[in-house]
């Protein structure tokens, strides 16, 4: 069940991103976490990061400039997002980096499944046929 | 005297003082000149009382001339008898002299001058007339009948003087009392008079003075009450002022009831203006705020139910990690799985979850109304959107929880001149639907049950705006929690049934997204009405 991907996953509460760390690494992928952006553009030039799941307001750079900047750096990196602002609506200049709008979750989700799902999908490169569905 | 106003009872009083005083004024002034020393009466009476002292005595010039006539009669020498007749001639000046004052006092009594003047002294006239012309030069020719003369006409005209004289006397007497007496009576009426009226001018003043006072007094001591209460801290603002007096005290108080009235209303409107600002200003705040809070509690909401997740995972006994963790603990999974079953662990890490996710709902609803930016504003008819909120309201699985739904009987009452209104159609029938909700709610909460429990919704149009109403027959709400009714998180029900969202997102969608009112009548005991206005005209 171990997989070799990456994932990082950038959120500045200790809370969120531990266990959302131990839930993914308990579903069996390679895990590491950063609180912050500058960090995490260091963590995803040194590894082979596939999915990125990344807060929205940060303490210093804010998680959409993170993503326009490593998109520069990793184009193939898909990246998520995972915010607390319920009213945060995916802006166009994200969409055109390959930001889905199924990619988006709202923090509290009611079970983290569905974020290991679409990481699944994603790595099994089926995510466009099941937006498409 | 109760009936007549301020006004004309000062006139009256001022009237009747000035009147009373210029007439007792006038009066002094009158009896002074009439009555004084050397006054007109004076001097009638001082007059009569001289003719009286003057005249009485009997006139020694007549009576001296007749003795000097007799002496003259018997003497024999001629020269003592023209000794003689010059004295009598003196004597004639003397009553000559007499008659020419008497005539210069009579003036205004022809009765009295003519009974001296001219009846009185004809007499003494001819007397002397007869002793100048006749009786001397007889009696210096020596003829004898000069002696005749003196005993027959001189005699005769002697006699009739004294008679005459002694009628004016009684003439003058007579006049001199009745003068007297006519004056005194004057005095005495005048006097009395004068007390009359000057008594009844003071008792006329004070009774009108003391009923103006008195009437005045009265109505001042009940204005100075109300308006000092008027001034206290908790004033009365509904009492009136009640004078009957039909003056200008009344005038006054209706006045100040007036007065009173404005007062009131402005203390309404600028608690009625408090209670929309205090209530927006807590809306505008909030709706603010929510989106803000709601990051961050998102946050902390989303680490607690994430972490219960991973915990409840950790326990699993199909995770390769878990089994290795329990067996390099010197235990297995089916222990501890046995442990926390029976320590009751998984069922409160679920409740964890139950909580957290309660909490995200509260959130989310709160932030719904704000987040519904793809409904947008059509034009739609409000008897179909309420329509359909009442079948929604009927398919509703909390409702139908609650204790008979059935039986309550929905009552439409639409009126015909409505139009179709610009408006997010979901948003009002969120709002409608939940104005339904909370009458049904409603209906429970009476024990026991409202005997046939009705809601009604109306349509009607008022001026530009279109009424949407909802009302009940339920139990009512109480003024302190109507006060409330639309604070976000305000509810009267326990924290599983209701989050205290629902009034204060109606209220959003209908005075923030729509420009339009929602306000709550209710009569506890009688039922509650729920009113919304839209406008009809679409803003822009």
């Amino acid at each position: 069940m171990a997989e070799d991907a990456d994932i990082l996953v950038v959120d500045d509460d200790p809370g969120v991103q531990a266990s959302l760390c131990a839930f993914l690494e308990d579903e069996g992928f390679v895990v590491r976490s950063t609180g912050n952006a500058e960090s995490a553009l260091g963590l995803l030039a040194a590894h082979p990061i596939r999915v990125a799941i990344v807060d929205i307001r940060l303490g210093g750079m804010g998680g959409e400039e993170l993503i326009a900047r490593a998109h520069g750096v990793r184009p193939d990196t898909r990246f998520f997002i995972f915010t607390g602002s319920l009213d945060y609506v995916l802006p166009d200049a994200l969409k055109k980096r390959g930001v889905d709008k199924a990619h988006v979750f709202y923090k509290p989700l009611r079970s983290l499944t569905v974020v290991a799902d679409e990481i699944r999908r994603v790595l099994a490169g089926k995510e466009h046929e099941n937006v498409q569905q | 005297m109760r009936h007549i106003s301020i006004k004309s009872k000062l006139y009256v009083m001022t009237l009747i003082g000035a009147l009373g005083l210029m007439g007792v004024l006038a009066l002094a002034v009158w009896c002074l000149v009439t009555f004084r020393v050397n006054g007109p009466l004076y001097h009638r009476i001082m007059q009569d009382k001289d003719i009286v002292a003057d005249v009485l005595p009997p006139p020694m010039y007549i009576i001296e001339a007749y003795l000097t006539l007799h002496e003259a009669d018997e003497t024999k020498s001629s020269l003592r008898i023209a000794e003689l007749q010059a004295h009598v001639s003196k004597l004639e000046q003397d009553y000559r002299d007499r008659y020419r004052y008497w005539d210069s006092q009579f003036h205004d009594d022809p009765s009295l001058r003519s009974a001296l003047l001219e009846r009185s002294y004809a007499p003494a006239d001819r007397f002397f007339k007869i002793a100048r012309e006749e009786y001397f030069p007889a009696r210096l020719r020596g003829d004898i009948t000069a002696h005749d003369i003196l005993r027959g006409k001189l005699r005769d005209a002697y006699e009739e003087h004294r008679a005459r004289i002694n009628e004016t006397v009684e003439l003058a007497r007579a006049r001199a009392e009745l003068t007297e007496s006519e004056s005194a009576n004057r005095i005495n009426f005048w006097m009395r008079t004068l007390l009359v009226v000057s008594v009844a001018a003071a008792l006329g003043l004070t009774i009108l003075s003391w009923s103006l006072t008195r009437s005045v007094l009265r109505s001042t001591s009940v204005l100075i009450d109300r308006v000092e209460q008027l001034a206290q801290k908790d004033a009365d603002l509904t009492a009136r002022v009640s004078i009957d007096s039909r003056d200008e005290m009344q005038r006054l108080a209706e006045g100040i009831n007036r007065i009173i009235e404005k007062i009131q209303l402005l203390v309404e409107q600028t608690q009625a203006g408090q209670e929309i600002m205090i209530h927006s200003e807590k809306m505008l705040s909030v709706g603010g705020l929510a989106a803000g809070m709601a990051h961050e509690i998102n946050n902390p909401l989303a680490g607690m139910l994430q972490n219960a997740q991973v915990v409840l995972n950790r326990f699993q006994s199909d995770i390769d990690a878990n089994l290795h963790a329990a067996e390099a603990s010197g235990t297995t999974m089916q222990a501890i799985r046995s442990y926390t079953k029976q320590r009751g662990i998984l069922e409160m890490l679920q409740d964890i979850r139950t909580s957290g996710e309660r909490a995200a709902d509260v959130v989310a609803k709160m932030l719904a109304f704000s987040r519904d930016g793809d409904n947008k504003r059509q034009l739609h008819s409000l008897a179909k959107l309420l329509d359909e909120a009442v079948e929604l309201a009927h398919s509703d699985y909390d409702l139908k929880k609650g204790c008979d739904f059935e039986r309550i009987e929905f009552v439409r009452e639409y009126a015909d001149d409505v139009p179709a209104i610009w408006c997010r159609g979901s948003e009002i029938q969120q709002v409608v639907l939940n104005l339904i909700r909370n009458a049904a709610y409603a209906f429970q909460l009476r024990e026991p049950c409202v005997e046939s429990p009705r809601i009604t919704v109306r349509i009607r149009r008022q001026a530009q705006s279109a009424v949407i109403e909802v009302e009940d027959n339920g139990p009512g709400i109480p003024e302190e929690i109507r006060k409330r009714i639309f604070e976000p998180f305000f509810t009267t029900r326990n924290p599983q049934e209701g989050t205290g969202m629902g009034l204060f997102v109606s209220y959003f969608i209908i005075m923030e997204n729509h420009g339009g009112t929602i306000s709550v009548d209710s009569k506890p005991g009688a039922g509650t009405r729920f009113v919304v206005t839209l406008p009809i005209q679409p803003e822009h």
